[in-house]
Formats: C-alpha cells, sequence, structure tokens
C-alpha cells in the first residue's frame, strides 16, 4: 500500500492537526505492511480499518490547534464600530429600517399568537389523541346530515361492549335557564347541561372547589366560577343548595370550575344525568334529537379498522336493519382537538371557531413577514451598497469572503434582536388592544408558548436568512477595484425590482381585499333584512311561562310610555327556526304535495311590529276566530319553492293525526325576512298562529321610541310583577343580529391592521429606496440638468422608475385579489356584487403611495446642484 | 519533594525511544513493544503518549527520513532529552530503593 485509500485520508485528515498529519500516516502505512508480512493481508486491513477508527480519541483531537484568533474579535468590534457609524451617517433609513422590522415582528407575534392559540383548542385534556367524540349521519331530504349527537343509549352499549374503549361521557342540555339560591336567582345563558359522572374523568376542567368526584353525588350540582360569584360573592359555594327554574330538586354545590376557555364546550352549570333512555326508533327527526346527547369516548389506542367494524356490528344488533338503511344512520369519530375548527354539524353545542379565517390569518402573518424581509433585505443591500468603499477597503486588506458574511450576519443579527425586544415591548404595551382584535382569550405568557417561539423563530431565521444571503452574495461576488472606485456600485437592480414587484403585489392584494371585505360588512350592517332592527327589543320567556302570563305581560308593555308595538312568537332572530311537514296543494294537480317547510308560531301582530312587509293578501287577524288553524301565511321563498303562481286561497296542511285541526288556506304572503347570518339562503317559511292555549317558544318584540334605557327599565319593572325572582333576558336586535357576524367583524379589522401594517412597511421601504436610487442616479441627473432638464422633468423620470413597477405588480396581484376575494364572498348567501371598484381604489392607493414616498427624493434629485454632483471623482 | 512521575506505559515508551535511538518513531514503537512484550498496542495510543511525553519535555522530534516502506511519508524521529533521561533514571533509583526495602527472600518453597 502506497497510500490510504481515500476516506481514510479524508477522515484522518479531518480529525488529526495538520502539524502531525504525515507521520501519522507514514506510521499507518507502514504498520500496515509490516501486518501483511506477519498475518497476511485480510488481518492486516481490519487491524488497519480498527487503527484508523481508534485515532478519535481526545489525545488525537484535542491536540487540533482551535484558533481563536483574537484578531476575531477585534474584527467583531471593529464591524460593531463601522456599523454603529455608520447608523449615525444615516439616521432616517436606520429608523425606517428598524421601524419596519420592529412592525413586522410585533404584527407576526401577534399572528403567531393568535393561530397557535385556535389550533390548539381542547389539547389540555389527558391523553387528547386519544379522545373522540362520537357524531352520526343521517339522511335527511336525500341529504347526509352530520349530527354532533348521537342516540343518548349508545354510550352505555359501547362501553359496555367494546373492551377498546377506556371511558364514556355523555353530556347535553338540561331542561331549566335559572338557578336560584334563597331569594337570588342567575341566568346561566342556556348552558345548564346534564351529564354522566365520568365527565371530569374524561375531560379536564380547572377545579377551584372541590373535585372530579364532583358529579358522583346524585344531587350535585358543579358551578362554573362566574355562576358561582353571581349567586354567592366571595363566600365558597360548597356545599349551598340550589333550585332550578321553579322546581322543587334541590341540588347540592359539590364543585365550582374555572369557566372553560380553551374548549369549545359552553358549560355554565352542570348536573347529574340520571335519565337512562333505552335505545328507541331513530327515525323521526324530533325524536332523534330530543333522545341525543354529546358522546365522548377515551380509547386505550387510537381509532383502528378493527374497532371501526367492531362499533359495526354493534349497531346492526341493536338497531334495525330497515330503520338504518332508511335513515342511513351511521356513526363517525371526531377527535376532540379537532372540533372546534372543524365545520358545524346539528346539535353542536358551545363555540366553533373558523378554519378559513385561522388559515387567512397564516397566510397574512406569512405576507406580512415576506413584506417585511423584502423591504429589510432591498434596504439592507441598498445600505451596504453605500458603503461599498468600506467592503472594497476591507477586501484590499485581506478579510476573507467568511469575514464579509460574519460581518453581515453580525449586523443583521444586532439589528433584528433588537427589533425582536422592541416588538415583543410593543406587543406588551399594546396587548389590550390586539386581544381585543383578535381573541379576547389571549394571554401575555402564551408568547412563550413552544408553538409560538418555534413559529417565530422560524420566521424569524427564514428573515435573517434572506436579509443576510442577498447582501452578502453581492459584497462577496464584486470586483474590488469596482467596490473601490464608486460611491455605490455591486448593486444588482434587477434583484430589488423583483423584491420590490412582490411588495407591490402583496399591498395591492391587501388593499383590494380590505376595500372589498368592508364593503361587504357594510352590506350586511345595512341590507334591507325584510324588517326593521332599530329600535326593537327582544325579550325571552323562560320556559312554563304561561298563557295568562304572556297575556297579562303583553297588556302591560303596551302601558309602558315609549313602547309602540308588542308581538310575541316563536321566531328568533340570528337563531334558527323548526321545521315540520306540510301538505300543500300543487298548482295544476289535484293530488297534495309532502314537503318538508320551515315554521313560525306568531301572534297577530308581528308583522306590524317587526315591519314586515305583506305582498299579497292580509296578517293574521285577531277578530277572525277560523285564523287560528285556518290561516297560513307564507313568505317568498316558499311560494317560489312551492311554484305557485296563485299563492293565495290554496290549501294547507299539516299533523293530518289531529284531524283537521291544521287545516286552512294560504291566506297571505310576506317578503323574505333574514334572521340568521347572511351565509344562508332565507329558508321557505310558514307562519301560523299558535295553539289556542299553549306558547311554543315565548319570544316577545318589543317596538319602542325614545330612550331605551327608561324603557327597559320599566319593561324589567313590569316583568317583576309577573314573574318576581326572575331576572329578565332582553337583547337589542341590532346588536344581536350583527353580533353574529362577530367573526367577520374582527376579522375585517384586523385585516384592515394587517394592511395598514403592510402598507406602512412598504411605504417606508419605497421611501427608503428612492433616496437610495436618486443617490445612485444623482450623476446622471446633473448632467441631464446640465443639459437642460428642467427639475419637474426629472422629478418625473425618478418617479417612473417605481411607477412601473407599481403597473407591473398591478397586473399581477388584481387578479390574485379578485379570485380571493371572490372564493370568500362565495360563502354568503347575501353578498355584494364584485365589481371593479375595489381594484381600481387599490391600484390607485398603490399609485398614489408611491408618488407620495418618492416625491421627497423626486424633489431633492431635482433641485440638487449639477456641480456638486458632478464633480465627485 | 514531589518526583516527577509516569505511568507504567509512558515509561516504557520513554525507555524505548532512549532505546531506539534514530530508529524511534511511532510505528517503530509499536512494533516494538508488540515482539518485547508480547502486548498489541494501538498506533493512536502511541501517537497519544508521545505527543504527551513532548509536551512534557522529556523527549523531543525532528522530522525525517521517508522510506519506502511507508509511502515516501516522513518520519517523525524522537529523541530521550535531559530532562527525560533524569526522570528515567530517577525512577529507576526510586524503584531500586524501594526494592531494597523487600525482604530479600528466597522463592524455594512457596
Amino acid at each position: 500500500m502506497k497510500s490510504l485509500p481515500k476516506w481514510a485520508e479524508r477522515l484522518l485528515r479531518a480529525i488529526c492537526p495538520e502539524k502531525l498529519y504525515e507521520q501519522i500516516e507514514g506510521d499507518l502505512i507502514e504498520i500496515y505492511n509490516y501486518e501483511v508480512k506477519t498475518t497476511g493481508k485480510r488481518k492486516a486491513k481490519l487491524r488497519f480499518i480498527l487503527t484508523c477508527f481508534r485515532f478519535f480519541r481526545p489525545g488525537i483531537i484535542l491536540r487540533n490547534k482551535i484558533n481563536i484568533e483574537q484578531n476575531h474579535f477585534f474584527m467583531f468590534k471593529n464591524y460593531f464600530i463601522t456599523g454603529i457609524r455608520h447608523v449615525r451617517k444615516s439616521k432616517v433609513n436606520f429608523v425606517f429600517k428598524l421601524g419596519g422590522l420592529t412592525l413586522a415582528i410585533f404584527s407576526f407575534l401577534s399572528i403567531a399568537m393568535y393561530v397557535s392559540y385556535q389550533t390548539s383548542y381542547d389539547t389540555h385534556h389527558n391523553d387528547y389523541q386519544n379522545v373522540y367524540r362520537i357524531n352520526s349521519l343521517r339522511k335527511e331530504a336525500n341529504q347526509v346530515e352530520k349530527y354532533a349527537i348521537v342516540p343518548h343509549a349508545i354510550g352505555p352499549i359501547l362501553k359496555q361492549s367494546i373492551p377498546e374503549i377506556d371511558a364514556v361521557a355523555r353530556i347535553r342540555y338540561a331542561h331549566g335557564s335559572y338557578l336560584r339560591h334563597e331569594d337570588k336567582s342567575v341566568s346561566c345563558g342556556g348552558f345548564l347541561m346534564e351529564a354522566d359522572s365520568t365527565l371530569f374523568d374524561l375531560l379536564k376542567f380547572d377545579f377551584i372547589e372541590g373535585s372530579s368526584n364532583a358529579l358522583k353525588n346524585p344531587n350535585g350540582i358543579v358551578l362554573t366560577r362566574e355562576i358561582s360569584e353571581k349567586l354567592f360573592g366571595t363566600v365558597s359555594a360548597l356545599g349551598k343548595l340550589i333550585t332550578i327554574n321553579n322546581v322543587d330538586d334541590v341540588f347540592q354545590v359539590t364543585a365550582v370550575i374555572e369557566n372553560p376557555s380553551h374548549t369549545f364546550m359552553g358549560i355554565e352549570a352542570v348536573i347529574l344525568d340520571k335519565t337512562e333512555s333505552t335505545l328507541t326508533s331513530i327515525v323521526s327527526p324530533g325524536e332523534f334529537f330530543a333522545q341525543s346527547s354529546t358522546l365522548f369516548v377515551r380509547l386505550k389506542k387510537p381509532v383502528t379498522e378493527e374497532f371501526s367494524s367492531k362499533i359495526e356490528s354493534l349497531l346492526s344488533r341493536h338497531i334495525k336493519k330497515s330503520e338504518r338503511q332508511e335513515v342511513g344512520f351511521d356513526l363517525f369519530y371526531q377527535p376532540i382537538s379537532n372540533i372546534y375548527l372543524d365545520p358545524e354539524y346539528q346539535g353542536e353545542m358551545g363555540r366553533k371557531g373558523s378554519a378559513t379565517y385561522v388559515y387567512a390569518f397564516s397566510v397574512l402573518g406569512v405576507l406580512l413577514l415576506m413584506v417585511a424581509a423584502i423591504n429589510y433585505v432591498n434596504l439592507s443591500i441598498a445600505d451596504f451598497s453605500s458603503r461599498a468603499r468600506e467592503t472594497g477597503v476591507r477586501k484590499v486588506l485581506g478579510a476573507r469572503k467568511y469575514q464579509l458574511v460574519s460581518q453581515i450576519l453580525l449586523e443583521t443579527l444586532l439589528f433584528s434582536l433588537f427589533a425582536l425586544m422592541l416588538g415583543v415591548g410593543a406587543l406588551y404595551l399594546l396587548f389590550p388592544k390586539v386581544t381585543q382584535l383578535l381573541d379576547g382569550d389571549l394571554r401575555f405568557e402564551m408568547l412563550l408558548d413552544l408553538r409560538v417561539v418555534i413559529l417565530a423563530g422560524l420566521g424569524l431565521v427564514i428573515l435573517l436568512f434572506f436579509s443576510t444571503y442577498f447582501p452578502a452574495k453581492m459584497f462577496t461576488s464584486s470586483g474590488v477595484i469596482q467596490n473601490l472606485k464608486s460611491r455605490s456600485s455591486g448593486y444588482n437592480s434587477s434583484l430589488s425590482k423583483i423584491l420590490l414587484v412582490i411588495q407591490f403585489s402583496i399591498s395591492a392584494i391587501c388593499i383590494s381585499c380590505a376595500v372589498m371585505v368592508g364593503n361587504q360588512i357594510s352590506f350586511i350592517h345595512n341590507k334591507d333584512l325584510g324588517f326593521n332592527k332599530e329600535n326593537l327589543l327582544m325579550l325571552n320567556m323562560p320556559r312554563g311561562f304561561t298563557v295568562n302570563n304572556m297575556t297579562t305581560f303583553k297588556h302591560e308593555l303596551k302601558q309602558v310610555a315609549g313602547v309602540t308595538q308588542v308581538s310575541n312568537s316563536s321566531f328568533f332572530i340570528s337563531g334558527g327556526y323548526g321545521t315540520d311537514w306540510y301538505f300543500v296543494e300543487q298548482e295544476n294537480k289535484p293530488e297534495m304535495k309532502q314537503v318538508e317547510l320551515y315554521e313560525v308560531f306568531s301572534d297577530d301582530e308581528l308583522f306590524s311590529t317587526l315591519e314586515i312587509k305583506i305582498l299579497q293578501g292580509r296578517g293574521f287577524d285577531a277578530e277572525i276566530p277560523s285564523d287560528s288553524g285556518r290561516a297560513f301565511i307564507v313568505n317568498e321563498s316558499a311560494v317560489k319553492e312551492l311554484g305557485w303562481k296563485e299563492p293565495l286561497g290554496k290549501r294547507i296542511y299539516t299533523h293530518p293525526e289531529e284531524k283537521g285541526k291544521w287545516d286552512g288556506t294560504v291566506v297571505g304572503v310576506v317578503s323574505d325576512i333574514n334572521i340568521s347570518p347572511l351565509y344562508d339562503k332565507v329558508k321557505p317559511l310558514v307562519m301560523r298562529l299558535p295553539w289556542t292555549n299553549e306558547y311554543p317558544d315565548g319570544f316577545i318584540y318589543v317596538r319602542y321610541t325614545g330612550d331605551a334605557k327608561s324603557v327597559i327599565q320599566s319593561v324589567e319593572e313590569k316583568y317583576k310583577m309577573i314573574m318576581p325572582g326572575y331576572p329578565l333576558n332582553w337583547f337589542h336586535v341590532d346588536e344581536m343580529y350583527n353580533g353574529s357576524h362577530e367573526k367577520e367583524n374582527k376579522a375585517y379589522s384586523s385585516l384592515q391592521f394587517a394592511t395598514l401594517v403592510i402598507v406602512l412597511i412598504s411605504v417606508l421601504g419605497i421611501f427608503s429606496m428612492a433616496m437610495y436610487m436618486s443617490v445612485k442616479r444623482m450623476k446622471e441627473f446633473g448632467i441631464r440638468k446640465v443639459l437642460g432638464a428642467s427639475v419637474t422633468q426629472i422629478s418625473i423620470l425618478h418617479i417612473n422608475y417605481f411607477i412601473r413597477l407599481v403597473f407591473i405588480s398591478c397586473a399581477v396581484a388584481l387578479p390574485v385579489a379578485f379570485m380571493l376575494i371572490g372564493e370568500w364572498l362565495s360563502t354568503f348567501a347575501y353578498r355584494v356584487d364584485l365589481n371593479y371598484l375595489p381594484f381600481l381604489i387599490a391600484a390607485f392607493t398603490s399609485l398614489m403611495i408611491v408618488i407620495l414616498s418618492v416625491s421627497y427624493s423626486a424633489w431633492k434629485s431635482g433641485r440638487m446642484n449639477p456641480v456638486d454632483v458632478i464633480k465627485i471623482d | 519533594m514531589k518526583k516527577e512521575f509516569l505511568n507504567d506505559f509512558e515509561e516504557l515508551i520513554l525507555t524505548l525511544v532512549a532505546a531506539l535511538r534514530e530508529n524511534a518513531y511511532g510505528a517503530a514503537i509499536t512494533i516494538e513493544i508488540e515482539q518485547w512484550l508480547g502486548r498489541k498496542v494501538t498506533l493512536s495510543a502511541v501517537h497519544v503518549l508521545l505527543y504527551r511525553l513532548e509536551d512534557k519535555g522529556y523527549i523531543k522530534s525532528i522530522v525525517g527520513g521517508a522510506t519506502n516502506e511507508r509511502g515516501g511519508r516522513r518520519k517523525r524521529i524522537y529523541s530521550i532529552t535531559n530532562a527525560g533521561l533524569a526522570v528515567l533514571r530517577s525512577m529507576k533509583e526510586t524503584r531500586t530503593e524501594i526494592w531494597k526495602l523487600v525482604p530479600q527472600l528466597n522463592l524455594i518453597n512457596s
């Protein structure tokens, strides 16, 4: 062997000190040759390999001179000093650069926090990956409907027969809405739940008092902190006795939990579910709904094929095949951490987030960071270009490539750390505003959440990479002489052009989106809903509010000064309607058709109170007794849906088993009324008077004039007379309706803010870029001026460079924005038309922004004295 | 007085360097150890010890003497310094002194 194999050589060179390498290599070869002679080739080779690897020992490796040349420290000091001198020389540029970066970091951190919070709902439960909600599928009107609930009896059946299931817990709405303690009562906003005692084992809640055994006591009740504070103040609630509504059953407080915040579940009070139902019919939708509950299971391991087939066989054992086929009943599993952002299913309880907005925000965050990075890259290229001479001198004095890179890296690093500190500081100061804008549940400590740190760290690293890579590449590859000769050379303007175009495009997209979203939001607020939502109160009556009470209350309400109209109905604004099956007469066909229609029960005054337009026929009339059960009123959508040309006088009936109790004709057609958010189309609706002696749901609408406060006060007094001890639930209809678009409103204000930030950063960037470009072209401008160009001509020449870029980027951005907005708008059933105005606005705004931010340097370059600029060199 | 101390392997190598004179370099020492003691040592261990001894000033090295056997690579030839010789000698003397304290019994019937 004359020399070592390649790999061994490389290995040894890497670990051995250079000084010693040759002798080591020689010794190795010599030993090898010696061993070939004494022990044979194969053994020698084996030993050779071993010997090579044995050089991996501290005695060898540590003998390497780890060069801590002190020179480096001096150089770092030098970089630092030159950096600071440069900052002192160009303060404006520095402030803009820093401001842009700080702003971007601030916004990116807020968005990172928001996104990480939104995507980590329900991940605090123990072993949450194995906790599932079991949902059901049903076929209704030839469509598969997803329900977030399953028949109540299924839970125990699953637990008994499938060993993979570790625990089950069911929860559903309980009857009642008020909790009473002695003479105090408090509403729990519809979130009084009944649940299995295992609920608190399966899901995690923060217990302030009591423990997760709270529901093991059959008469126990668990309250949230807010409810407990409302009822008992600061006194401990444990052991206190509570009744629900006006029922005599007494419950004892066994635990108080913190109001659940990072979970999709809404809970105010929980009692034990004592009813044990058997698996009854699943065919009728009403019965299915009434006999169902939300079911959570914790599995011992994730869902497998085997598990699904076990469930399948269990279902076929307990439910008749014919029934299953008829309604297409099936179960499916949803991991608990997905529930919050998944689409909303029927019978869902509690909060839902919106995956679309979370994704939109993530994209916005990335865009923001991109704009900031581009801005930063552009500015630092320009910045370093103006220091070309410094670079040149460094090169001449023997700076290596890695030293130039490390100089740029050091400056960028210090700079971004500084910006990070400022950004975090700004976030801390403005945090209340941020939570108001994004999500009230955010806490500042979440900044230290692992996901946020990773997201932010990743963002910063990317930013650092790009903002070091481009300037570094430019300087290390440019020629020394070129560096030294000119004030600013080696500057690749095509790269900066591309970057500027991207930046302009992003801001144009954001501007047009913001304008369009703003249009849609104001459309939502101002759309003619078919009724007048201003000066309208909705009062929510509790269950068991009797007809007598209703009549007296309505009578009393009409006496209140300022109240002009009162009506009660099952009409629930911003909620939904119930549905029922109706038989209707068809146009030109003798037989009746069975259809599912949405229905509302109301009194005769609904139309006048809500100011709903009656298009044909008449409204209900209290003077005509036969109207109850004989008169039906439909809305426009129903007329369209049923294909009636002449709706008045058409026969319509329902519940035939009640023998003609609800059998009559259409007496009127009203205009469509939007009561649910504008995502949904108006439903085909039929209205009838309520049963004479029974009110299905008590919503009272009060139309008033004048001061709302005094009206509400007198209404509350009247209510107290009829229902002593009950607080009155009242809402302003306009607020409630607008509240149902809260997500859009929040998204809009955040989008507005993000757009503002992006535009601001762009403005800062363009301003500094323009300054830099004007300096670079100063000599050209000077010569032009000498040759007779006017100030305006030179200014225009300067501005034109940027305007061209704006046009290019608009051409790229606006079609993209058009597509994005079209996609978003299509989620609304009622929306503004997609016209070209917002895009024109966006184009015009970006043009104005550019002109404004460039004009200063344009003016400056137009006004310069040619003598000053040409004499350089 | 605290005496300079070498462990047995160091002492062995130092002695070998002294003994081999102009032939004292890594590979030769390794092979010598193998032949004298019948014990295989790795080259890297020998090298590490040589460097350490050199650091302590007991041996010094010059570079030279490429042979065909070693693919034309030069050797690092070590030679013992006065300090090394002194240490070696003092260790040997100390050992002899201590040896004298051992009752000189004949190993006839053990």
